[in-house]
């Protein structure tokens, strides 16, 4: 086809319009061949294009010549400094285009919104909670319900020294050691935090990692309160010579403030190991001892020699606060053997109260919390 | 960031386009502030055809504040040309030409501008602008035949 059209372009005489417009074309070599020379070959006649030619050669010449006109240099900085609002924006929305002193400082002021912001914001109590002053933490203990008035009336009418009139009141009083004569104004006991701690080993039962500190801080569930709460009848009896000589009497001989006294409570019916609801039970004994510190590792050591292990998740004897924490296990046989052997050290107040932890046949479960005397802490209300 | 070639091909673009001292310079200062808000190409440059569009619309904009066939007003300080070229010619092109043919021949006969990319920028097809440019130089000739100097 391009031939076709070639060969009649060939045979066709260019005008001289043709070629007056053909002939930029020709100066800037985009003709192809055909026509070039064919517009060569006119040329050669027409005198008129040929100085068109020559025009258009030297207006090429010229331009040429105009590109190297120079402008002002001072001008020309000038305009290189020309910014509008939008590149002075684009130019300073990267930091590394700012002055450096400038930039430090924004750097600093950043820093320093920050790191007020986030002292400001962070809940730092909650964090780090604050430890109370003294070193002994108070805390809201259980709240054990006040027994049955018939329960009541029979502690009554054994108790001599009149604890059992105390006792009931004091149940919620976390049964504190004035009950049993202590008249040196040795701290109450916390018993409210003892069926704490024994709500929380209910929960060990069932959870595998309790943690001390929650144990004393747990509030036992209801049914920890249980629906006959012991109460306690303070019997004198004489102190014994030997352990295994002192046996717990019915009727303590009044009077007898150096006797060692050994306060047993107990709940009617509240534990029956065939009984589906009652399940199992629990000791919990308190006493108030001089010389903690002496003491305690000694009562550990007789635990162990009895046979005893402990039941909980914490040490035999974990320390807390002013007193000391013994959960443990004993065969069922050393029973009386424990009891005598905790007589030796000072009073006790042992109470038998049912729970839900069924130990195993032939084993007793042992709670027992010994408070150092002396401790000038309040008891808790 | 506008290289110094380019801040004197736009200077020099409204320079011999406007023929305006001030009125030029000013153009050239709002075409350099609008090409540096545009993201130049990966080498530093700007794209002829982006450059092509800000001029137009420059010129657009300042031409309508001349008067044809005023007379020019140019320092001799701003413009240096090379020895043998005329600026007499120039200024003699300038009032006999279309401002479409000045500003042909201004960007792609003197500041090497690609012809596609001045008629996208100007926005007509590349026949136009090749047109323009053709008469543009045919004109210049004439102008330099009349005026009996070849350069």
């Amino acid at each position: 086809m391009s031939e076709i059209k070639s060969n009649q372009f060939t045979r066709k005489k260019l005008t001289p319009f043709l070629a007056h417009e053909m002939i930029y074309d020709y100066v800037t070599g985009q003709l192809d061949n055909e026509r070039r020379a064919a517009l060569e070959e006119f040329l050669v006649k027409d005198s008129e294009s040929q100085n068109l030619l020559k025009n258009i050669q030297a207006a090429q010449a010229y331009t040429e010549n105009l590109r190297k006109v120079t402008v002002d240099a001072e001008t020309l900085l000038q305009l290189q400094e020309a910014e509008s609002a939008v590149s002075l924006g684009k130019k300073y929305s990267s930091l590394k285009e700012w002055p450096e002193s400038l930039r430090w400082s924004v750097t600093a002021i950043a820093l320093s919104v920050i790191v007020a912001g986030s002292v400001a914001l962070i809940p730092w109590g909650r964090l780090m909670p604050a430890k109370k002053p003294g070193g002994v933490s108070q805390l809201e203990v259980a709240q054990i319900p006040q027994p049955k008035p018939d329960e009541a009336t029979e502690v009554a009418a054994n108790d001599d020294s009149g604890s059992g009139d105390e006792a009931p009141d004091e149940a919620g009083d976390e049964g504190s050691g004035d009950d049993v004569g202590d008249e040196g104004g040795a701290p109450p006991v916390n018993v409210a935090a003892l069926a704490a701690i024994a709500a929380q080993q209910r929960k060990a039962t069932a959870t595998p990692t309790p943690t001390p500190t929650a144990v004393a801080a747990n509030r036992p569930p209801e049914s920890v309160a249980r629906a006959t709460p012991p109460t306690f009848v303070t019997v004198n009896l004489p102190k014994p010579i030997q352990p295994a000589a002192a046996k717990p009497s019915p009727t303590p001989a009044p009077g007898t403030n150096a006797s060692t006294n050994l306060t047993i409570s107990t709940t009617p019916d509240s534990h029956a190991p065939g009984d589906a609801k009652a399940r199992g039970f629990v000791y919990r004994a308190f006493m108030t001892l001089d010389n903690l510190e002496e003491i305690g590792p000694k009562i550990t050591s007789d635990i162990v020699a009895l046979g005893g292990e402990k039941a909980g998740e914490v040490e035999l004897g974990w320390k807390r606060g002013t007193g000391r924490y013994y959960h443990y296990a004993l065969p069922e046989e050393n029973e009386k053997k424990m009891l005598e052997r905790l007589q030796v050290y000072g009073p006790v107040r042992i109470s038998k109260d049912p729970h839900p932890r069924v130990m195993p046949p032939g084993k007793v479960r042992f709670i027992l919390w010994v408070e150092s005397a002396g401790d000038p802490s309040a008891p808790p209300n | 960031m506008v290289s110094s070639d380019q801040a004197r091909e736009i200077a020099l673009f409204y320079l011999l386009s406007l023929m305006d001292e001030k009125l030029a310079l000013s153009a050239a200062h709002k075409s350099i502030a609008q090409l540096k808000a545009m993201k130049p190409l990966e080498n530093g440059t700007h794209d002829r055809v982006d450059v092509a569009r800000i001029l137009r619309k420059g010129f657009d904009t300042h031409r309508k504040m001349l008067q044809r066939n005023r007379p020019t007003e140019m320092s001799e300080r701003i413009l240096w040309f090379p020895d043998g070229t005329d600026f007499a010619t120039w200024q003699k092109f300038y009032r006999s030409s279309s401002d479409a043919e000045v500003t042909a021949i201004v960007l792609t006969r003197i500041l090497g501008f690609p012809e596609a990319a001045v008629a996208e920028g100007f926005n007509v097809s590349s026949g136009t602008m090749k047109y323009r440019v053709a008469k543009g130089t045919r004109q210049l000739g004439n102008v330099l035949s009349k005026s009996g100097s070849r350069l």
